[in-house]
């Protein structure tokens, strides 16, 4: 948000989050519980925290809605994996990896994105089953490369307005 | 606490074991004099120095604080942190007191049906530790949970208990999970009190309510102030139940700093800050304790006889304790056992197996490794240390040292680990060139048995400290007249002696590493879990199902020793409890 609208305008679009007095739930699925439960209208987390409610409970009773998708897209996470410098096994480690990132992405793999209904990176690897449902969307990739560089000033901003 | 009953059946015992030892006729030996540098405090002195090095490195960084960043933490989480802290203290403080007390009271002045198993039930809760209670009482008592959600079947939608993801919440959990320390010391106390001064109360004409306020409480301040020093130095190390119930504090911070944020300078001086206020506790606690020096007259002083109870009476006893042990033990324990048999018939077969076996096997062999280590260098200092005839005052400054050294377990594990962390980095480089790059030494399980050391010193040298002193110097000169070597006087008459508490302070060193999690999250090497800092991991994802099977472990392998508390307090050992401070 700090790439796309500045630091000065993130801080205003927080406080009117804060604005709206949330509740603080140090778990995405806990989160999930309680919007079913009746408690809050809305919240946010990870959409997979919702895939994987949906695949233990087909009729859990919360909606998707994913933010920005008029305009830059909604902000997304990425998993990723490297080798140390002093990796033991460096041959295996890389082949390892090279097997995540293309076969180890299809939906059947268990733990892999498959698992955890998440979306796999590689373009040609079919979604799991469950996010179907939420059908497709915009991301907004522009940003991505902004996260490490910004993460102090985001993390110093939200402890400004109070944000946990 | 004198009691002289206590030395002599000690005393036959050895000098039964003494006679028996063969006469080689060296007794010149023993009247050498020794020399005035004296080697064995030396030896003490040197691991109780190691042991303070990281509070004192700590210390030093208050000589060059960094004005910026108290003034980013100060406009922003500081002052909420110390509030929160500060209220949680006195709210666990005060819960635990009330709690502990009145329950310590009713075993020991009532009798009722069941009173021996409540009296042990009671201290059952040590068990749980608070990062294990706090996500199960999370999850049962939350908006979401199920006891809410059952009231809100019943009494209508609107219905909310009140938000358990509070403050409130937090001191909740943690008193259930602490109270035992204050129920035993006071029950250990109120054992102590003699029939005849509740006589003479009686006779001078006060009520039993006016018994309790006016004399038992007061005999047994030192030891309910002990209790709740002890309870409130878990609270101050607590970072995991605070962060499940979002209440922002200065462990939660020191660890949010150091492992979210890696903002290294922010975590070391917050962590310095805590360290002083955990010292505070302590003096607190001494003040407290140094100015009430009640005596009690007569070693051999006729016990309480408890008083029946009847009727109505006799459900109100039981129905207490027993909702409280349901609360805190009772449904805790079983929603964790229907978790654990979900995940293990849920788990991809042999994943469950292959984890799970690897981190027990972790688990146990640090803790067991912990246990010898500690308590061989406890036991270092406290032979060291022994008094030795004429000598007996020599080294007020190394058992001053020694007791410092203590000090390590009322400090929160996170400002150990990161003393300890402090310590080592300078050495990374130097032992990554040694090794060929193979080991960093801060993050090996060298560094990790530094941090256990520091933390649990003092549980492994007040068991074996106790059990020290038993040994009389009039036993050790008669076992080196009648010609025996230091070393055979060591195998012979101290360690056979002391056997019971030295396994004491192995037992209770092995478990508390078992169940620690700040240092061992710290300190641990790369990619070595423990089942404590897994089960935290995967509480804090919400993957309760899954924590449960570490957890169970956890609490099923500290239910014994918890046991072994009671059994401890039982044998007027709270002198042994009461040097753990």
């Amino acid at each position: 948000m700090i790439a796309n609208l500045g630091e000065r305008r993130t801080e205003q679009v927080v406080r009117g989050w804060m604005a709206n007095r949330p509740i603080f739930i140090d778990s995405d699925s806990r989160i999930l519980d309680t919007i079913a439960a009746g408690k809050c209208d809305v919240g946010m987390t990870n959409h997979y925290y919702l895939g994987n409610k949906l695949k233990a409970d087909p009729s859990f009773p919360v909606k998707l809605f994913r933010a920005n998708q008029k305009d830059r897209g909604v902000q997304v996470n990425l998993s990723g994996a490297g080798v140390t410098a002093n990796a033991p096994n460096r041959e295996n480690a890389v082949k390892l990896l090279e097997w995540l990132a293309t076969r180890g992405q299809d939906p059947g793999v268990a733990g892999l994105p498959g698992g955890n209904s998440e979306y796999p990176v590689n373009p040609s690897a079919q979604p799991p089953e469950v996010l179907s449902r939420f059908g497709s969307f915009k991301a907004d990739l522009a940003s991505l490369p902004q996260y490490g560089p910004l993460q102090t000033k985001a993390i110093k901003l939200l402890e400004r307005v109070g944000y946990k | 606490m004198l009691d002289p009953a206590r030395e002599s059946p000690a005393l036959e015992v050895a000098l039964e074991r003494t006679s028996t030892l063969p006469w080689p006729g060296r007794v010149a030996a023993v009247s050498r004099r020794r020399p005035a540098f004296d080697a064995g405090a030396l030896a003490a002195a040197i691991p109780a120095f190691l042991v303070l090095l990281p509070l004192i490195g700590l210390a030093l960084t208050w000589l060059h604080l960094d004005g910026e960043i108290w003034a980013h933490l100060w406009s922003t989480l500081l002052p909420e942190m110390l509030l929160n802290t500060t209220l949680l203290m006195l709210g666990v403080g005060a819960t635990t007191l009330a709690l502990g007390t009145t329950l310590a009271w009713l075993v020991t002045t009532y009798t009722f049906p069941g009173v021996k198993l409540i009296e042990w039930m009671l201290v059952l809760p040590v068990a749980l530790p608070g990062y294990i209670l706090g996500y199960v009482s999370m999850s049962l008592f939350d908006y979401a949970g199920p006891v809410q959600t059952q009231l809100r079947a019943w009494l209508g939608p609107d219905f909310e208990l009140f938000e358990f993801r509070s403050l409130p919440g937090a001191i909740f959990v943690l008193s259930l999970a602490l109270y035992p320390y204050v129920y035993l010391l006071a029950r250990a106390a109120f054992r102590e009190q003699s029939a005849a001064q509740r006589d003479a109360a009686r006779a001078a004409g006060l009520s039993d309510r006016a018994i309790f306020w006016r004399v038992a409480l007061p005999l047994a301040r030192p030891s309910l102030a002990a209790g709740v020093a002890l309870a409130l130095m878990e609270t101050l190390t607590d970072f995991a139940v605070v962060r499940y119930f979002n209440v922002v504090t200065l462990s939660e911070g020191v660890v949010r700093l150091w492992i979210i944020q890696m903002d290294r300078d922010a975590a070391v001086q917050l962590a310095s800050l805590l360290m002083m206020m955990a010292l505070g506790i302590v003096l607190i606690e001494r003040r407290l304790r140094s100015r009430a020096r009640y005596y009690q007259l007569g070693g051999h002083s006729r016990p309480i006889a408890p008083i029946r109870l009847s009727g109505p009476r006799v459900v109100a006893a039981l129905v207490g304790p027993l909702a409280l042990l349901f609360v805190a033990f009772g449904l805790p324990v079983a929603q964790l056992a229907q978790w654990a048999v979900a995940e293990m018939a849920s788990a991809e077969p042999g994943t469950l197996d292959a984890t799970f076996g690897q981190y027990l096997f972790n688990t146990l062999a640090l803790s067991l490794g912990a246990a010898l280590f500690v308590v061989a260098v406890a036991l270092g200092i406290a032979y060291a240390l022994r008094p030795r005839g004429s000598q007996a005052k020599a080294n007020a400054v190394l058992r001053f040292l020694a007791h410092l050294a203590t000090l390590g377990y009322a400090i929160p594990g996170a400002v150990v680990a990161l003393g300890v962390l402090l310590l080592l980095a300078p050495l990374n480089e130097t032992v990554l060139a040694w090794t060929g790059g193979a080991v960093l030494l801060s993050a090996s399980v060298v560094g990790l048995l530094y941090g256990y050391l520091v933390r649990f010193l003092a549980i492994g040298f007040s068991g074996v400290e106790a059990s020290l002193e038993k040994v009389t110097p009039n036993m050790e000169m008669a076992a080196r007249s009648l010609g025996a070597a230091p070393a055979r006087v060591l195998t012979r008459v101290h360690l056979p002696l002391m056997r019971t508490g030295v396994l004491a302070a192995l037992l209770l060193v092995f478990v508390d590493t078992l169940k620690e999690l700040p240092v061992t999250m710290f300190l641990r090497p790369f990619g070595m879990e423990t089942l404590s800092v897994w089960t935290y991991m995967l509480a804090s994802e919400s993957a309760w199902q899954a924590a449960a099977v570490p957890a169970l472990t956890i609490v099923l392998a500290s239910v014994g020793p918890a046991l072994l508390l009671i059994r401890l307090s039982r044998s007027g050992a709270q002198n042994n409890w009461e040097t753990r401070l």
